[in-house]
């Protein structure tokens, strides 16, 4: 009976509710004052599947039947989304020219919110086996000084908004979804002290505070979206540790590709 | 003390001469005066392309191959080798050539300048290595932690999305997608190490070399036949990778012998030690001669101007180059002598300053 309620899909179940609200607020609504700032400090729920289903991947990589099954579920969701999407706008014919229109909508810029995660999925899936290998090779030293690499890339960043200025660096491998699953994959790996245990939960309630903060009366609060934004990074990071209460990933069903594909579907509809 | 690696050196010395080359093109491909010449322009100049990714193969070879350094100590040694370098020319360049480049000099102007890494466009490279040198301890890492099957695996993933990059460019240009964590010039710096670490045989390295003799010949066919029609062909594209592979691996492998050869070593390591300064360097002396050279309009105006600002600019580079070493050297020779002088100097003038 324990085991079956450990199988059961309550965070992905979760996860899925909380972005279908954001999305329909974000979609529907014209907010300002408050609900904006409310939509804005959302903003980190669609990162919530993107680390729940990089870490469930990261977790299987060494169970390969059951790693490429998972991946390649994400694949047959994406390439269904394409087409269905596809056939909605032109219709269905059996040809060349809707084949060669369909290869074309794989690599047209995604439109929807959903869609994007999607092909950030399949990503993740393909570098999975690489990415995984790191923490497992690193001293608890080496971890600590990834992570200050990482916090202080997106501090830096977060200065260059705030600063109004702009050191062109590019080409940062973690200047991406990565950068929060490998920042997330350090934070539950180090052994950590009650000191700093302590200080980190500070840190989070400040993030959350300063956000919000920002938000409400930062004239450009736009750029706070940038998920890259420090404070936001800690602020998702932080409640997506609270969601799943450092739960693994890999001891519930996976049924997030389902879900996501009703998402995508969902969000067109909108 | 380690052995040092002239082949490497040939390369850098290749590479520079490249970038020096192809900005002299691009400052005077305008000039050509029929079509036969401009034909030949672009085809040399799509050639001197490889100079980047030489550039950034190089630098990943070595960044990446680095062992047992602390994080801390990574960075600090860049910072000193490379960027502090480059702080000092370009604060220098823009004392005097400001006027030049950018109107009348003021302090206000260098730290806007500074701040958003305007301080002359050929300088883009070494912003992007920035990028790439703050990963490196961490990718350095994580190619340790991988096995042969999985670093040739990290390499066919590199080469998938470098295709689905081109193909994608070709069908409708718009920016990468955000969440591919090895894309742009990531690519190449990668590259150089993880082909050596793999550990490719003989006969797979003249493979390679021939795909990218291969590579040449379509890329330039592209650039003359179907201009504009491929927007990723100077950048991360297939036929420009294996070209920068093929040079590479021509360079690296083929001039092995030549490692260990005292004759040959020391002018090699005398001339790679100056390119870094050259590169700094170069961007100035283009500016200034561009307005200087005469323009004259007869057949072959352009490849005479480009040959002769080659050489003019190489030759300025390296002389600037040779006296900031020379100079540098001398300095730090003195710091070390007499380091323990300056100390009690310095704390001597602190002390005063605070009044004690």
């Amino acid at each position: 009976m324990r085991s079956q309620i450990g199988k059961m899909p309550l965070i992905q179940i979760g996860i899925m509710v909380l972005w279908c609200g954001y999305l329909y607020l974000q979609k529907t609504s014209d907010v300002s004052g408050y609900g904006k700032v409310a939509i804005g400090m959302a903003g980190c729920i669609p990162v919530f599947v993107l680390l729940y289903y990089g870490n469930f991947f990261f977790q299987i990589c060494d169970q390969k039947r059951s790693f490429l099954i998972h991946g390649c579920i994400c694949l047959i969701a994406l390439l269904l989304v394409r087409a269905i999407l596809l056939i909605s706008q032109i219709g269905f014919s059996v040809s060349l020219g809707f084949l060669k229109d369909y290869v074309k909508s794989l690599f047209q810029h995604p439109q929807s919110a959903g869609l994007s995660a999607l092909y950030s999925l399949c990503v993740i899936f393909l570098f999975a086996p690489v990415f995984s290998r790191l923490i497992p090779h690193l001293s608890d030293r080496e971890k600590r000084a990834v992570l200050c690499v990482l916090g202080g890339y997106f501090l830096f960043f977060t200065a260059e908004i705030f600063g109004g200025f702009a050191i062109k660096m590019s080409d940062v491998f973690f200047h991406n979804i990565f950068g929060y699953l490998l920042g997330y994959q350090l934070f539950v790996s180090i052994q950590w002290t009650d000191l700093e245990k302590r200080i980190l939960a500070v840190g989070f309630l400040l993030s959350v505070f300063l956000t919000f903060l920002f938000l409400r009366f930062y004239p450009s609060a736009d750029q706070m979206n940038d998920m890259y934004f420090i404070f936001r990074m800690l602020m998702t990071l932080g409640c997506y540790h609270l969601l799943t209460l450092g739960r693994s990933e890999r001891r519930e069903i996976n049924i997030l590709p389902v879900m996501f594909l009703a998402v995508c579907l969902w969000e067109w509809q909108l | 003390m380690k052995k040092y690696l002239t082949n490497y050196g040939i390369l850098r010395i290749a590479a520079c001469l490249l970038v020096i080359l192809h900005h002299c093109i691009n400052y005077n491909s305008a000039f050509s005066s029929n079509e036969t010449e401009t034909a030949f322009v672009l085809v040399i100049d799509n050639l001197c392309m490889v100079c980047n990714g030489l550039f950034f193969m190089m630098s990943g070879r070595f960044a990446l191959a680095e062992e047992n350094s602390g994080f801390g100590e990574y960075y600090l040694k860049k910072l000193k080798a490379i960027y502090l370098p480059m702080l000092f020319v370009q604060t220098l360049g823009y004392l005097l050539f400001s006027k030049l480049l950018f109107g009348e000099p003021s302090v206000h102007d260098y730290f806007t300048r500074l701040l958003h890494s305007d301080l002359g466009a050929w300088y883009w490279f070494m912003y992007v290595l920035l990028g790439c040198y703050l990963s490196a301890p961490i990718i350095s890492r994580l190619i340790k932690s991988l096995s042969t099957t999985r670093k040739k695996y990290l390499l066919l993933l590199l080469i998938l999305f470098t295709c689905a990059n081109s193909f994608r460019e070709c069908l409708q240009p718009y920016l990468y997608h955000p969440e591919i964590p090895f894309m742009g010039y990531m690519v190449y710096f990668l590259l150089g190490y993880l082909w050596e670490q793999v550990g490719f045989s003989e006969r797979q390295e003249i493979a390679a070399l021939v795909c990218g003799l291969i590579a040449s010949v379509i890329s330039c066919c592209e650039m003359l036949l179907w201009p504009g029609a491929n927007p990723s062909i100077f950048g991360l594209c297939p036929t420009r990778v294996l070209m920068c592979l093929g040079i590479y691996l021509l360079l690296t492998k083929g001039l092995q012998r030549l490692n260990g050869r005292d004759r040959i070593v020391r002018p090699v390591q005398m001339a790679a030690s100056l390119t870094y300064f050259m590169y700094l360097w170069h961007g100035y002396y283009l500016e200034w001669l561009q307005g200087l050279l005469p323009v004259i309009a007869r057949p072959g105006a352009a490849i005479v101007r480009i040959v002769e600002m080659f050489l003019l600019v190489l030759l300025l580079s390296a002389g600037t180059a040779l006296l900031m070493k020379t100079v540098l050297n001398k300095l730090t020779l003195f710091y070390k002598s007499n380091r323990e002088k300056i100390a009690k100097v310095a704390s001597r003038g602190f002390a005063k300053g605070k009044g004690v």
